[in-house]
């Protein structure tokens, strides 16, 4: 066991060796300072902005939604985000406007209907849990464990 | 405990004898612990180590199907010397590769963005730097975190063709992949007593559980080993539910998205950046006429075959040679991919007028003056193949210019960006 994790890890330094090597000797084609300032900016995006901003988001919802709603909640609303940050390309009207078969679609529209739909769904879901959990509703112990969401 | 005390010094199972690597270093003054860096800062249900397992499996499938796809796609478009001739089938091979690669990179940046988040609050741990070893294990997840970020939003910009960059993007795609699958084996052999620990407690506490209970989040009982300390029933509902989350979200974003590819799917597709029926005769194009400024061709336009002798060929010469016809699909590097009835002349004729020894494999250049895929070369397995052709036809009409009129290499089983367009030269090498 001890062999195979010492030959895992070292076969991992192995690769990123190889990868640095290649990012530093590619010349023009990897014009390595460039790759180096778009990871660096990557790690800052994320721990710098993206995760405050999610924590910020997370502390505003444990105040704002009842307890047993926040799964549903937040749920939907990573589920959205996550749509957002995947369709940002797309959205932002970047690409070669000379090709019509490059992004051809209304993507802010398409944009604002996938959302639209999972808070649909995402609203469909807190209103069934919410009434299971009513006094007289179908699960009258209000226990959120078993609810299932779905 | 002796899980707790993995927990606090995982680097510790490396190497029990203490070592300049292992050595404590001096922490930093207690004055420095602000912010993000106090104690029980920054907290969550879901900062938890079972659901990092758990994601972290996942996002490891992701990738090492994201490497190896991106691997066959690299070496189809570079083939090094050691690999030999590429075989030409199955016809949808590179289709069927490339769509997962891609596909799988967008699955990636949910399951990344979750590991990460399960996990957040170490990038503020106390002391920052315990030992030597300790360092190095930090600077490897940077080197991780960072080389994953860049293939997952490198790989979104690009499918767009989008550059905001000044380099090569396969190159440097490539590169960071090899850090990225390193620095991903190199964590997983240091958090392997960690990964099997949560594994097995987990297991441990589900076959504790009464079978009524079956349902629930599995381990969460188990509370000595967790990040996050009241692990009450509410939390557990967190973690389900953000898991559950999670899974919707890569449903999500594939459903809108793997129809540039997957055809059933493909009236779901409202986030692709492509749609496989639209473009000049109902087909996407990756660069136009414009982009490669070339202008529609004249009477005076010949194909060149060079082999034993050379041939000069007309339009209306071409077309007098036997035509056949070949339903191939178009297969872009950036994920899309759709079939067309492509007309014209095989390849493998063509090499044979032009006395071409069997087993030779050909180099076509475009009239493309500039442009890092005006020439490709096509190995013997598929200038042998009989679908492999110089269609002059797409879909029963002449070819659009857009299309690569007058003259454009099919074969099956290859990157779109090697299907050369506006051929004016074969030579047999």
């Amino acid at each position: 066991v001890k062999a195979v994790r010492y030959g895992l890890g070292a076969l991992g330094v192995a690769a990123i060796a190889f990868g640095l090597r290649g990012l530093i000797t590619g010349g023009v084609a990897t014009n390595w300072p460039q790759p180096a300032i778009w990871l660096v900016l990557g790690v800052l995006a994320h721990d710098l902005i993206l995760v405050p901003t999610v924590a910020a988001a997370g502390w505003v919802l444990a105040r704002v939604v009842p307890a047993a709603l926040r799964a549903v909640v937040r749920g939907g609303l990573l589920i959205m985000a996550i749509v957002t940050l995947v369709a940002f390309p797309v959205l932002s009207g970047k690409g070669d406007p000379r090709n019509p078969s490059l992004t051809p679609a209304d993507y802010p529209r398409n944009w604002l209907l996938v959302l639209g739909s999972i808070a649909v769904v995402t609203a469909a879901l807190a209103s069934a849990r919410w009434l299971a959990m009513r006094p007289g509703g179908g699960r009258r112990t209000g226990n959120p464990g078993r609810s299932s969401p779905r | 405990m002796m899980l707790a005390s993995a927990d606090a010094f995982p680097v510790s199972t490396v190497a029990r004898v203490p070592s300049p690597l292992t050595r404590p270093l001096p922490p930093p003054p207690a004055a420095l612990r602000r912010g993000p860096l106090r104690e029980g800062a920054f907290r969550s249900p879901l900062h938890d180590r079972e659901l990092t397992v758990r994601i972290g499996r996942w996002l490891g499938i992701a990738f090492a199907t994201c490497f190896v796809t991106g691997l066959i796609s690299h070496y189809l478009q570079s083939p090094p010397s050691w690999l030999g001739s590429v075989p030409s089938r199955p016809i949808w091979g590179y289709r069927v590769s490339q769509g997962i690669h891609v596909a799988t990179g967008i699955a990636c940046a949910p399951l990344l963005l979750a590991k990460l988040w399960t996990v957040a609050p170490k990038l503020w741990a106390w002391p920052p730097v315990r030992s030597v070893l300790h360092a190095l294990e930090r600077l490897s997840v940077l080197a991780l975190v960072a080389a994953a970020i860049f293939e997952v939003v490198s790989g979104l910009i690009n499918i767009v063709q989008w550059y905001p960059w000044s380099f090569f993007f396969p190159r440097v795609h490539y590169y960071v992949a090899w850090v990225a699958i390193g620095s991903i084996a190199l964590h997983v052999a240091v958090k392997a007593p960690v990964i099997a620990e949560t594994l097995r407690a987990r297991r441990s506490s589900v076959d504790g559980q009464s079978a009524s209970s079956g349902r629930s989040f599995p381990g969460a009982q188990a509370t000595s080993h967790r990040q996050s300390t009241p692990d009450g029933q509410a939390d557990r509902v967190d973690r389900r539910g953000f898991l559950l989350a999670v899974g919707a979200a890569v449903a999500t974003i594939t459903v809108v998205t793997v129809g540039q590819t997957l055809r059933p799917l493909a009236a779901l597709a409202v986030l692709a950046p492509r749609k496989p029926d639209v473009g000049p005769q109902g087909l996407p194009i990756n660069r136009t006429a414009v982009g490669a400024n070339i202008r529609p061709v004249g009477p005076d336009y010949r194909l060149v075959v060079v082999g034993a002798w050379t041939l000069s060929l007309s339009l209306t010469e071409l077309r007098r040679l036997p035509q056949y016809e070949a339903e191939l699909p178009i297969t872009c590097v950036e994920g899309w991919s759709a079939n067309a009835r492509w007309r014209g002349v095989r390849l493998r004729d063509l090499l044979d007028r032009a006395g071409a020894p069997t087993g030779a494999s050909a180099r076509l250049t475009s009239l493309e003056k500039n442009g890092l895929y005006r020439q490709s070369v096509v190995d013997p397995a598929h200038a042998a193949d009989e679908l492999t052709l110089l269609a002059l036809e797409l879909n029963g009409q002449p070819l659009d210019l857009d299309h690569g009129s007058p003259v454009r290499l099919i074969a099956p089983n290859r990157p779109g960006v090697l299907q050369t367009k506006w051929v004016s030269r074969v030579e047999v090498l």
